[in-house]
């Protein structure tokens, strides 16, 4: 089975396509999917892009849809933002070029770089949610948890049937969003930053070992 | 394909005529269907402002009032202004009133300060300018297709909403496939998407720039004006930083004065001894950039003293 045969069968089209054709479906899985992927950010990929000297704007990598943050030289930078360069200096934009603080996204595709680089520096990555798979002839799956799968299929089939059968679809949409939470209670369990708090010991650690100032034996 | 790819016009109207099971143009033209998707990209650019640009215009002294057209042409709408680098204050008609009544009287001199709209189309500067600068606009930018094989530089992600958009206009159209009730639906479908998309561009954009609009929550870099004279106490936005520092000089119960890097504007100084703040006159006076302290509050050895000041 992979996603366009689950919504086919969702549909009762198991045998062809009869009211909706192949391209109908792959444009409604691929929509969901990017969706989930934007919603749930389950995942984190890499992009490498380029900041160009002088230039104060450089390219977020295609592959990369929502950007999270820039490692550059080894270090790590999160994305800022105008005011935070204007408390920062109202002559912010008066600066020489030099090795960049700031990466500041303007547009859906691109980032001021701040300051201008002094040279071009040609390994920035950029981490963040990427771009799904596209759904199309060749690619009709998608690897992931039973539960993730079944909430793009659902979300897919809904927006197939708004306009013809509103019940089908509200009723759907309303399964599809069950599925999410039960994806994202796997993820809670089964992802590493949610491991954190599954991990927790039972006694707490002492703010010695980094635990919680409020047990700290002073503190009252 | 990739999801990540720009659709061209060409791949819109595709998909468009798809969901309207119209492949050989029969019910819908073209031009028809070209005008719904140009208005989509409009509509949804105009609400969720995705795609910046930036353009500078030399701009002569004691000019007053500034074209966006003469700027760049795909302005949508000005968001950030700067006069020589340095941000301006966007303030309304009736702010400016209200700082003098005679604003529009004011003397040529120094830099500007504020932008204002009064007209569509055209932004004002205050005061004007007294030398040459440059005014540099970053703004949301107007798009548009030019050919069926131009792109949409809208994020990929917008462009399912174009066939909820495009339907929602294609059954409204007065004709043999005028469909209200189904026009509805794709409306609805439609608008729940740019909820759905102005979610997404919060992660996506997390700062976003503010919307050049008078009167907004942009810092307001002025003192209280006197009313009345031609001249407005507006401080200029470079103007107006703020220091906290220590002041140099000893601290051993003798040495009575001490010296601040910068001049404090007028009432801006915050002097603590020990945390505990001095007021002027009673436990020190200040001249220019030196604090001078009263005999019976010099500081004694081991004392902090800090400076908080705006200059």
């Amino acid at each position: 089975m992979s996603l366009v045969s689950d919504v086919q069968e969702l549909l009762d089209e198991v045998n062809g396509s009869v009211f909706w054709t192949a391209a109908h479906i792959y444009d409604a899985l691929n929509e969901a999917l990017i969706h989930a992927y934007a919603d749930t950010q389950f995942t984190t990929s890499e992009g490498t892009s380029t900041a160009t000297e002088s230039s104060n704007f450089m390219t977020i990598p295609t592959t990369i849809m929502i950007p999270q943050y820039i490692v550059m030289g080894g270090k790590e930078y999160w994305p800022s933002s105008y005011p935070d360069l204007e408390r920062y200096s109202q002559n912010w934009r008066g600066e020489g070029v030099g090795l960049p603080k700031a990466f500041i996204p303007v547009s859906w595709n691109v980032m001021r770089i701040w300051p201008a680089p002094d040279t071009t520096y040609d390994e920035v990555s950029v981490f963040g949610t990427p771009w799904p798979t596209e759904i199309n002839g060749t690619n009709t799956d998608l690897t992931a948890d039973r539960a993730f799968k079944r909430h793009i299929v659902l979300e897919a089939g809904a927006s197939l049937v708004k306009n013809t059968l509103p019940q089908f679809a509200q009723i759907w949409a309303v399964e599809s969003l069950e599925e999410k939470r039960e994806w994202k209670r796997h993820l809670r369990n089964h992802k590493g930053r949610f491991r954190v708090w599954r991990l927790r010991p039972a006694t707490s650690f002492s703010i010695n070992r980094g635990g919680s100032p409020y047990n700290f034996k002073g503190y009252s | 394909m990739a999801l990540s790819d720009k659709w061209t016009r060409a791949q819109f109207r595709t998909a468009i005529r798809r969901e309207l099971m119209d492949s050989g143009t029969k019910w819908w033209t073209d031009l028809e269907l070209n005008n719904y998707i140009g208005a989509w990209q409009d509509r949804v650019n105009d609400e969720l402002e995705f795609t910046a640009g930036t353009a500078s215009a030399a701009i002569g002294s004691a000019t007053q009032t500034v074209t966006l057209t003469d700027v760049a042409t795909d302005i949508l709408r000005p968001a950030i202004v700067c006069w020589n680098n340095v941000l301006l204050s966007p303030l309304t008609i009736e702010e400016l009133n209200n700082l003098n009544r005679n604003w529009r009287n004011v003397t040529v001199g120094g830099d500007p300060a504020v932008i204002y709209q009064e007209t569509y189309g055209e932004v004002g500067l205050f005061p004007p300018p007294g030398a040459d600068g440059t005014l540099t606009f970053e703004y949301p930018m107007a798009l548009a297709f030019s050919t069926d094989t131009s792109t949409s530089d809208l994020p990929p992600w917008t462009r399912y909403s174009a066939i909820d958009y495009a339907c929602y206009r294609a059954y409204m159209r007065n004709g043999a496939n005028m469909d209200v009730n189904r026009a509805k639906i794709y409306k609805a479908n439609f608008t729940s998407k740019l909820r759905k998309y102005s979610t997404l561009k919060r992660k996506y954009l997390p700062a976003g720039y503010s919307k050049f609009t008078p009167g907004n929550e942009f810092e307001v870099r002025m003192v209280q004006p006197s009313y009345g004279g031609s001249t407005m106490a507006i401080i200029a936005p470079s103007s107006l930083s703020f220091l906290d520092e220590v002041p140099t000089g000893t601290v051993n119960a003798i040495n009575d004065t001490f010296t601040l890097t910068q001049t404090p504007a007028s009432g801006s100084l915050k002097l603590y001894v020990d945390g505990v703040l001095m007021q002027v006159t009673t436990h020190y006076t200040l001249s220019t950039k030196t604090i001078t302290f009263e005999t019976a509050f010099i500081p004694n050895t081991g004392q902090a003293i800090f400076a908080s000041y705006r200059y």
